[in-house]
């Protein structure tokens, strides 16, 4: 029989520490993946599909759940997320992404760059029904797809290996690793098909910071995903509010959230206020709101008839008026975060010019354009409407709808006068004036079409260096101007309750919000 | 992504008629495209849902709406199905809450192609049925009053104090109450907090709708006194909606409610009194801008708020007299802003006559509350390759599985130095020692 050997003084010793340090690593484990949770205020969920995502809040909650190529960070810049880098040819018109190794989705299911071929092509996929498929069609033979005469094996995306995407796109397009961190481009499990409910609170597989563990109550419990290419995110659990019993300021000093988007109006006073005025933060949002015409129908298919009615707003003053602390006047469709100096001086508002411009489009007044409807869903348009009731004298009729109804209606049948309240899909301004006005455009509502616009597109597409890239911009939106198929009427600033300790919100820009880059400082 | 955003406000929806099943057959709408409306029919329970229903009599429409309208110009246009030449709609109103009194207009509208039907356009009053509500109602002077139970004495009281009180105003603001008003009084809280809605902070005793010309009062809310007072200040609530009704602005805060509790009384001596406390001894003031909106949530902030628009519009009459406080209105008619409006109506800037009203209580005006610095974040962004991008330039602190890492290898070495020292004394006491010895 073997004898026990005598225990050394020093053998206990390293079993204790041994012990310590499996403890402690199983300490840290549960540190990384569990601590303090982070309460969000979110409002209601809405779709865990990036093809339907409707609305700002889908894209907020999207974000959290998958990963694209490329992503955001807290101060707006792209960095590679799935990709560890790329590539571009001297014509800019094909990118070679290189995935990184030994990606997975939520579930360990391997993540290669046949996914992301295959993600992007379902969103491009017309029986998908996608929301937002326009914002892929940049990719050569997307578009022609679209439009029935082409086939997806003819779209430009090349998975040649596990680890290799290569795009072919239209035209060059140096927005084009921002645009492939929007949510709609990001990458699905192999489970995703045209199905309703192919995902599902109870069984979701994604591939972002978290995963969706439980709906508790009505609050959507997202916890670390372990598979996620930057790792487990810092803070393991997230509580998605979707409402509290009180408002958001409220249920912020109650300690009930941590992170809330509060109203201008309760904004004005926390600002103010010695113990709440602390935790306020204000952001330039990347929205803007306008008013956009049906272009495709008389009187609006008449550029002088949307031009009268842009000439006869004094903009700065009526959005002041307005809108207060809670908006400025827009003097573009593209927010000043977007343009990297300084924003389009505005027109100045010219009412006599207006009415010469009716009467030059062959009416004496603005009471022979007929009664016009103006869907007033997104924003208040009493002040734009009394001014060209006094100012042009048109009879117009004011119309609002639920918001879903809203979404129905504007692509099948445009009011004539409708107003939209747009958050920016990447941080390019292509992605504002490309996805609302190119004539392919699927949120191009009001059917506007312009060849010289869509060549000053490319041109502006093709730009890399800086100070081209805001000449060509300043030319489209010249041509914009000139044209009008839309007003732009206000951009956003945002605020925001952030409990303290918490980093990484960053610029707290809506829409780019990454909780996946947000951690508690304790 | 990115896309629509949906309006934050929520929609104010409307009911019918409470109790009384609204019913209104109309003849068929005159039709342009071969087909017309019938047989409209509407019903509300309040709190619950409104339906309304019609037939449709021709070819299938593209598209069938109804519009319904609030108490504003604006028409809610919801579309609805065609099933059989039949229309129905329910609105369900746990999705939105809807004041008592609120005229409901609605109308259908067929589109087949170009061509558009509509039919009559209809109103409706929606009203506050819930059982055991035995609403009676009188006309006095320009108000109607609307109780239940045996509140008929107060009620009527609250008819006179109410004309009372919308002249007061109306001398003021100069400017008359438009037309007349609703007044419904209240026996039981849980009553007139169905009433003036989930939003309502639940301090609150009384409730004015301008746009709706109706105030909701309960009795239980406090003394006689106190009701008195009350209802003068939401009847001026209306009066001074009529004095600026303007599609361009809303006014200041500080001044609708700060008009509104100097005309409780007529004066601000007991706000002067709190604002006086507040400047000296505790919290100090507010600035005018953070009054313009929302007031603050608790209640000093809430109480200081009423009492700093008071003395504010004390200031005004004081110093400028009636005539500016009907100017000030008047120039928001024609659309001005809150510091043109106080210019036009005093002569003086809206900042000189802040700095007049903070210097009268020993105090400057406030600044904003510096905010916190929100934090960089400590999350690495992983190791990119290729030509682009620029990842952030700022150096990134080390990542966090790693500085827990090595706070944990730190302890864990600092452990095993501790377990080393407890192991050789645990050997050593149980080595022999020397009587009388000992350690600690």
């Amino acid at each position: 029989m073997p004898r026990r050997p005598t225990t050394p003084a020093w053998s206990g010793l390293v079993l204790a520490a041994l012990t310590f340090l499996v403890l402690a690593s199983s300490a840290n484990l549960s540190a990384s993946a569990g601590g303090r949770p982070l309460r969000y205020l979110a409002g209601e969920m809405g779709t865990l599909d990036p093809a339907y995502i409707a609305d700002a809040a889908d894209v907020q909650l999207l974000l959290q759940l998958y990963a694209g190529l490329t992503r955001i960070d807290e101060l707006g810049s792209v960095y590679g997320s799935l990709a560890e880098g790329w590539t571009v040819s001297d014509d800019g018109q094909t990118y070679t992404f290189r995935l990184r190794d030994n990606l997975r989705f939520s579930d360990g299911t391997p993540l290669t760059s046949a996914d992301v071929r295959r993600s992007w092509l379902r969103v491009l996929d017309p029986a998908t029904g996608a929301l937002a498929p326009d914002v892929l069609t940049v990719i050569d033979g997307a578009a022609e797809w679209r439009s029935g005469v082409g086939s997806a094996d003819a779209v430009g995306i090349e998975a040649p290996d596990e680890r290799t995407l290569i795009v072919r796109l239209r035209h060059a397009a140096s927005h084009f690793p921002a645009l492939v961190a929007t949510p709609t481009a990001s990458v699905v499990p192999p489970t995703a098909d045209n199905s309703p409910d192919w995902q599902s609170v109870g069984d979701f597989v994604g591939s972002g910071p978290y995963r969706v563990d439980r709906l508790d109550g009505t609050t959507l419990v997202l916890t670390a995903n372990s598979e996620y290419v930057a790792g487990p995110p810092p803070i393991g659990q997230i509580d998605w509010l979707a409402e509290v019993d009180t408002s958001g300021p409220e249920a912020f000093v109650a300690e009930e959230v941590d992170l809330v988007n509060v109203f201008a109006g309760d904004a004005s006073w926390i600002a103010y206020d010695a113990s709440l005025g602390p935790y306020l933060h204000q952001a330039a949002a990347l929205t803007v709101q306008y008013f956009g015409f049906d272009t495709t129908r008389p009187p609006f298919d008449d550029t002088r008839v949307r031009r009268a009615f842009l000439l006869a707003l004094d903009r700065p003053r009526l959005v002041e008026l307005a809108e207060g602390s809670a908006a400025t006047a827009a003097t573009s469709l593209v927010p000043p975060a977007l343009w990297p100096d300084s924003v389009p001086e505005d027109e100045a508002p010219d009412p006599d010019e207006a009415r010469r411009l009716l009467r030059d489009a062959g009416y004496a007044s603005g009471a022979d354009l007929g009664q016009i409807t103006i869907n007033a869903t997104s924003l208040n348009v009493a002040p734009a409407v009394a001014v060209w009731r006094e100012e042009l004298g048109v009879d117009i009729a004011i119309e609002s709808m639920d918001f879903t109804d809203f979404l129905q209606v504007l692509p099948e049948r445009p009011p004539q006068v409708f107003t939209i309240n747009w958050i920016t899909d990447y941080p390019s301004p292509y992605a504002l004036y490309g996805l609302l006005l190119l004539p392919d455009a699927a949120s191009n509502y009001g059917g506007w079409t312009d060849a010289e616009f869509v060549r000053l597109m490319e041109d502006a597409a093709r730009a890399t260096d800086p100070g081209e890239q805001r000449s060509a911009y300043l030319a489209v939106e010249a041509e914009v101007d000139a044209q009008a198929p839309v007003i732009p009427w206000s951009w956003d600033v945002s605020h925001w309750l952030v409990r303290d300790g918490l980093n990484g919100v960053g610029n707290l820009t809506v829409g780019l919000l990454d909780l996946g880059r947000v951690s508690w400082a304790d | 992504m990115g896309r629509l955003s949906r309006v934050t406000a929520p929609l104010l929806l409307g009911g019918l008629l409470g109790g009384l099943l609204a019913v209104l057959v109309v003849a068929p709408a005159p039709s342009r495209a071969g087909g017309g409306f019938a047989d409209l029919h509407a019903d509300a329970t309040f709190g619950v849902d409104m339906t309304f229903s019609a037939t449709w009599t021709g070819a299938p429409p593209d598209r069938v709406e109804l519009l319904l309208g609030f108490g504003g110009e604006e028409r809610l246009v919801v579309p609805v199905e065609l099933v059989s030449g039949q229309l129905d709609y329910r609105r369900d109103l746990a999705d939105g809450y809807v004041p008592p009194n609120t005229p409901v207009a609605y109308r259908w509208r067929a589109i087949i192609g170009a061509e558009v039907t509509v039919s009559p356009e209809r109103s409706l009053l929606y009203d506050d049925d819930r059982p055991g509500l035995d609403w009676r109602q009188a006309r006095i002077g320009s108000a109607t009053v609307h109780w239940y139970d045996a509140n008929e004495t107060i009620a009527r009281r609250f008819g006179d104090l109410a004309g009372d009180a919308a002249d007061a105003a109306a001398d003021l603001l100069g400017h008359p109450l438009a037309e007349p008003i609703d007044i419904f009084v209240y026996d039981a809280r849980e009553d007139f907090q169905g009433a003036v809605g989930p939003g309502a902070r639940e301090w609150i005793g009384a409730a004015a709708y301008p746009h709706l010309r109706t105030v909701y009062m309960w009795l239980e809310a406090g003394s006689t006194a106190y009701l008195d007072t009350t209802l003068a200040h939401e009847v001026t609530h209306v009066v001074f909606h009529d004095a600026t009704a303007n599609p361009f602005h809303e006014p200041a805060s500080w001044l609708n409610e700060g008009v509104a509790t100097w005309s409780e009384v007529g004066n601000a001596a007991t706000e002067r009194d709190l604002v006086s406390l507040e400047a000296r001894s505790r919290g100090g003031l507010m600035a005018f801008a953070a009054l313009t909106d929302q007031f603050p949530i608790d209640a000093r902030g809430a109480n200081l708020a009423y009492a700093q628009g008071a003395t504010m519009v004390d200031l005004i009459i004081h110093d400028f007299g009636t005539d500016a406080m009907a100017a000030i209105a008047e120039a928001y008619r024609f659309g001005a802003t809150d510091e043109d409006a106080v210019l036009a109506g005093t002569g003086v800037s809206f900042q000189a006559l802040r700095d007049e009203y903070f210097a009268a209580f020993g105090v400057t005006e406030p600044d904003p509350v510096e905010p916190l610095p929100l934090g960089r974040s400590d999350v690495p962004i992983p190791p990119q390759a290729g030509v682009e991008p620029a990842p952030s330039a700022e150096p990134q602190p080390a990542p966090r599985e790693s500085q827990d890492a090595a706070w944990w290898l730190i302890i864990g070495f600092v452990a095993l130095g501790v377990v080393f020292v407890a192991t050789v004394v645990v050997r050593s006491r149980r080595a022999p020692r020397p009587a009388g010895g000992g350690e600690r």
